[in-house]
């Protein structure tokens, strides 16, 4: 069945869904909403509740981050086809960390919340994988984090 | 009694007389009829006087004329009993009502604590249930011993007078039922109070399992009270059960007995007639006259039983509604006197308020409180700051100590002053069913103001309703008068009310909420004929609005001649809503033949039979492992968790036999899964561009051909006609919102919303929102949204001293923050509004420095006092409370 074809082999590219089995993807996709924004759109705002997360099909997305929540946000990442954006948000419930706006007109699968989790805890290998994916940023983070502390040390001395 | 007598008397003239010939022993002789003698007594001369000398008459017409009588006595007898029952039906009623009133007016007046501990529903069925008795019985109190015992005197007198002995074993008889049946009637009524008191919990509980159903569905208990109900009703079962064994006993008892006696009857009478002492007439006079004794006789020992029975119930309900402390019925007299607005202050001395546990809640709390001051009270859940805002409210009395106003006592106080210049609000936000505009105006209803013009009561009175209400002791204030106090809300009638509620709405910032109700709302247009045309007008200008805008592409509009891919096919090929939803409903389609003939006229019914096991087979393959309460079926539309399992053997058969083969309730089955189908949503790509024409072919030979008894029953899509049977929103939109635009219905509802107020069409939808039925206890609302009503209807009162009991509580900080803020610059007397006083015990302590007193509490007391200026540096347990 070719159905929900396209839904499922964007879902499989994602690294971390990959190792699902063929018919939990597609369930997943079935249950998800295929939804495009118009260029300027925002997706969500620092600070909301997260409720879903977005696989980007096609267009792409600034990722807008502001230190206080009010003040003038700054662009910190942008985003492009296949990536994942709101995914750690809908894990545990923190609010949103960034504002996500559109840069060109956008295209996008959400996946709710509820589904993933589910999904989640029915699946070792995904919740394994998710695992993995979290570790991966942490180190990178931490990496980047002693970067810039070196980086904040040496200009202080300097 | 003594047409009685003469239908006991009637056939033993009639028999001895014309039928046996005593008195017409010669031929041609006859005998006076109705001749009526008045005889003296001996001692006056014994004399004759003849008053009527009545007709002679020979046998035979002597014969008609006597049984003409007795027919004639007959009829007299049965409309003495016909007028008499009316009359006991009438009294009975008219007691029954002044119970019920009078019972829920004492539960009116009982006091707030007792309600603790009584169920609402205990009470219910003692009002109405329990005395309905009672309403029975009342008619049969006075006149059935009289009625029943003159009938069994006089059997007994006439049965005297024809024979003493037989007469004699009647008394004996009598008398063993007498003393034997109340004997064994003990018991009996023993297990009836328990029935009752039973059937009482039992009203109870069930009240209980329908207001803790949450609880128990969230715990599995259902099993459990199951099982509880189950033996409560076993119970009940076995005290029934025993009462019936008990009474068909009883019955048995007093039927051998009554039976008894005719045979007595029959071997000594016999006897006496063989002898000749009695004639044949006498005898059967006796035993018909016995016939009648023992029906009243049973009649009433019945009546004692169930007097002392009723006596027991009565002393039970009388226990129940005999509260200590019910409020006197002076403080609720209503009056139409205006009531001044209060000054002054409220002096609060020594105030302790002890709950029915022991618990202490306020202990020794003194503070003075101006009627206008704006002050408001801190401390922890329980601290005796909430006890006290109740107390002022009335809502509590004190167990000790004074509150006074003007050196009044606030209980003292009559209902009236209290109810009309306090207000209150508390956290628990218990509405009664009604609408958004009425449960607004609920406050202000005190007394009837205006008469009704008529327009409002549904059906015309019973024209002796007010002498009947009179007669019952009810009330005589008319329901149906406009009882909204209009002046104390600052308007002069109700051509203003509108603006006036939009303003206390817009304050609890609730004035968008109505706006979304409104939109949500179904009008009949019969009911609103302009707003419902203003509507379809508003429908053809956002029509061109959308055409030459960037949201033309978030709607599609419903077109004859155009598929609607973001509808279902169901819609699509109705072309309309169905009307009753039982009928016309998707899992009935399938049904209806004149649907399914059109649908085979080109095959449709084929492609969309395939299209069923398609759908049916992902469905399967994508669910299957799933349990039902899993989210992702709330993703599957076009079929249930529990359907899911029923389609595996379905399809099979289906892929076996084809859709010719398979019979015709799989076909069904599967039929109807494509009509809840929507493309954009599902996307399985199974509807193609060319199915979608076949499906426009078959709407338009669905509506050529209608036949006549649907036509009613399909609200179909016309640009020209409101939809009854939609939202307002989507007889705006004349279409659907695409699926899959993020932010589509937003960006919509914005656009609708400003064309609205563009084209002034505000005030009418804020109108259709006031209409709005909140549900039972509200419950169509969410508990902030009837917080802000309780808040809103508090303010449109228009009371000089506002009492808040943490009333936001289900509001999120900030938004309490605002909404404080607001209410704080209406006390204060801001764009020109009445001033008035308030005390907020408030739920978030910061706000506290925009009041201009503050009371803090703490485990009871009252411990500090003081503008939030002054407390910052002294008050330590502030600084925490605030920090």
């Amino acid at each position: 069945m070719s159905k929900l074809k396209d839904e499922v082999d964007l879902l499989r590219s994602i690294p971390m869904l990959a190792n699902l089995p063929a018919n939990k993807l597609k369930l997943l996709a079935f249950a998800s909403d295929r939804v495009s924004y118009e260029k300027g759109d925002t997706l969500f705002h620092q600070g909301d509740d997260a409720d879903a997360a977005y696989i980007v099909i096609s267009g792409c997305a600034d990722v807008l981050v502001s230190a206080d929540g009010d003040s003038e946000a700054t662009a910190v990442a942008q985003l492009g086809p296949n990536s994942v954006i709101g995914d750690m948000a809908i894990l545990c419930d923190i609010p949103r960390t960034a504002t996500i706006r559109t840069c060109e007109k956008l295209d996008a699968l959400k996946i709710h919340k509820d589904h993933m989790l589910d999904m989640m805890k029915e699946s070792p290998t995904l919740a394994l994988a998710v695992l993995k994916e979290i570790v991966q940023r942490l180190a990178k983070t931490t990496q980047d984090l002693s970067e810039a502390r070196e980086e904040v040390a040496r200009l202080q001395t300097g | 009694m003594p047409t009685y007598f003469l239908v006991l008397d009637l056939p033993v003239r009639i028999i001895n007389q014309p039928i046996q010939g005593v008195g017409f022993e010669i031929a041609g002789a006859t005998q006076q009829f109705l001749d009526f003698t008045l005889s003296l007594p001996g001692f006056l001369g014994g004399k004759e006087y003849v008053l009527f000398e009545g007709f002679e008459l020979e046998r035979w017409p002597y014969l008609i004329a006597l049984s003409t009588l007795f027919l004639g006595l007959v009829c007299v007898n049965g409309l003495f009993k016909f007028y008499i029952n009316t009359y006991k039906g009438r009294l009975g009623e008219r007691m029954l009502r002044r119970m019920r009133y009078q019972l829920t007016d004492r539960v009116l007046r009982f006091p707030i604590r007792h309600f603790k501990r009584v169920k609402g529903s205990e009470i219910a069925s003692m009002v109405k249930d329990e005395i309905e008795p009672f309403g029975e019985f009342i008619g049969d109190a006075f006149v059935q011993p009289v009625y029943l015992g003159g009938q069994a005197l006089v059997a007994f007198i006439f049965i005297l007078s024809q024979s003493f002995w037989l007469g004699m074993i009647a008394v004996a008889i009598i008398a063993i039922q007498v003393t034997l049946i109340p004997y064994l009637r003990r018991r009996v009524l023993e297990l009836g109070r328990m029935r009752q008191l039973t059937a009482r919990l039992l009203s109870g509980r069930i009240g209980e399992i329908v207001d803790g159903i949450s609880s128990i569905h969230v715990n599995d208990t259902s099993n459990y009270e199951r099982a509880e109900l189950s033996s409560r009703l076993s119970k009940i079962f076995f005290i029934r059960y025993e009462l019936y064994q008990r009474k068909f006993f009883i019955k048995f008892i007093n039927n051998f007995l009554a039976q008894l006696t005719p045979f007595l009857f029959y071997v000594v009478g016999g006897y006496f007639a063989i002898r000749g002492t009695l004639n044949v007439g006498q005898l059967i006079g006796v035993i018909n006259a016995y016939k009648d004794l023992p029906s009243p006789i049973n009649g009433l020992i019945m009546w004692d039983q169930k007097r002392v029975d009723i006596n027991i119930k009565y002393a039970q309900i009388v226990e129940q509604f005999n509260v200590k402390d019910i409020s006197d019925a002076e403080l609720q007299q209503h009056s139409y006197d205006p009531v001044e607005p209060l000054s002054g202050e409220i002096t609060v001395s020594n105030l302790t308020v002890i709950d029915d546990t022991g618990t202490a809640l306020v202990e020794d709390a003194d503070f003075t409180l101006g009627i206008n001051e704006i002050a408001c009270a801190i401390g922890p859940l329980g601290s005796g700051a909430g006890a006290t805002a109740d107390t002022l409210a009335g809502l509590m009395n004190p167990t000790s100590g004074r509150m006074s106003l003007n050196g009044r006592q606030l209980k003292d106080l009559p209902q009236r002053i209290r109810g009309r210049r306090f207000s209150y609000c508390g956290s628990d936000a218990y509405l009664p069913q009604s609408t958004l505009l009425d449960t607004l105006l609920y406050v202000n209803k005190h007394v009837p103001l205006r008469e009704t013009d008529g327009s409002n009561i549904p059906e015309p009175l019973h024209p002796k309703t007010q002498a009947e209400a009179k007669a019952s002791g009810n009330s005589l204030l008319d329901y149906y008068s406009d009882w909204v106090d209009y002046e104390a809300m600052g308007i002069s009638g109700p051509e203003e009310i509108y603006g006036k509620v939009r303003d206390v709405l817009d304050v609890v910032e609730m004035g968008e909420t109505v706006y979304e109700l409104a939109m949500r709302q179904t009008l009949d247009p019969k009911l609103h004929p302009e707003l419902t045309s203003k509507l379809v007008d508003m429908r053809k200008v956002l029509r061109e609005h959308i055409d030459d805008s960037e949201i033309s592409n978030l709607v599609e509009v419903w077109d004859w001649n155009g598929y609607n891919e973001h509808a279902t096919i169901a819609e699509n090929l109705l072309f309309g809503t169905a009307v009753e939803t039982d009928d016309v409903k998707s899992s009935q389609l399938v049904a209806n033949e004149y649907l399914r003939s059109v649908m085979k006229k080109d095959g449709l019914d084929e492609a969309m039979f395939e299209m069923g096991v398609e759908l049916a087979e992902t469905a399967i393959e994508l669910f299957a492992d799933l349990s039902p309460d899993n989210p992702f079926f709330e993703q599957l539309n076009f079929m249930t968790p529990e359907q899911l399992e029923l389609y595996g053997p379905i399809v099979s058969r289906a892929k076996e036999k084809g859709f010719e083969g398979i019979n015709e309730l799989d076909r069904r089955m599967l039929l109807r899964l494509p009509f809840d189908y929507v493309e954009p949503r599902n996307r399985l790509r199974l509807l193609d561009k060319k199915l979608q024409d076949r499906i426009l072919l078959a709407r338009h030979d669905f509506h050529k051909n209608l036949p006549l008894d649907m036509q009613g029953e399909i609200a179909v899509y016309e640009l020209n006609t409101y939809n009854a049977y939609n939202s307002v929103q989507d007889n705006i939109l004349f279409g659907r919102v695409a699926y899959g635009s993020s932010n589509g219905p937003e960006k919509v509802r914005a656009l609708i919303k400003a064309l609205l107020r563009k084209n002034g069409m505000d005030d009418d939808l804020f109108r259709a929102g006031l209409d709005f039925d909140i549900g039972t206890g509200g419950k169509r609302l969410s508990e902030a949204q009837r917080q802000r009503l309780i808040l809103a209807r508090g303010l449109l009162k228009g009371a000089d001293l506002m009492v808040i009991n943490r009333g936001l509580n289900a509001l999120d900080a900030k938004s309490q923050e605002v909404l404080i803020k607001k209410v704080l610059a209406r006390a204060r007397g801001e764009n020109g509004n009445k001033p008035f006083g308030l005390f907020w015990v408030l739920t978030s302590p910061r706000v506290a420095e925009a009041f201009d007193q503050v009371f803090v509490f703490r485990r009871q007391k009252l411990t500090a006092t003081g503008h939030s200026s002054i407390l910052e540096d002294s008050d330590d347990f502030y600084k925490q409370l605030v920090a």
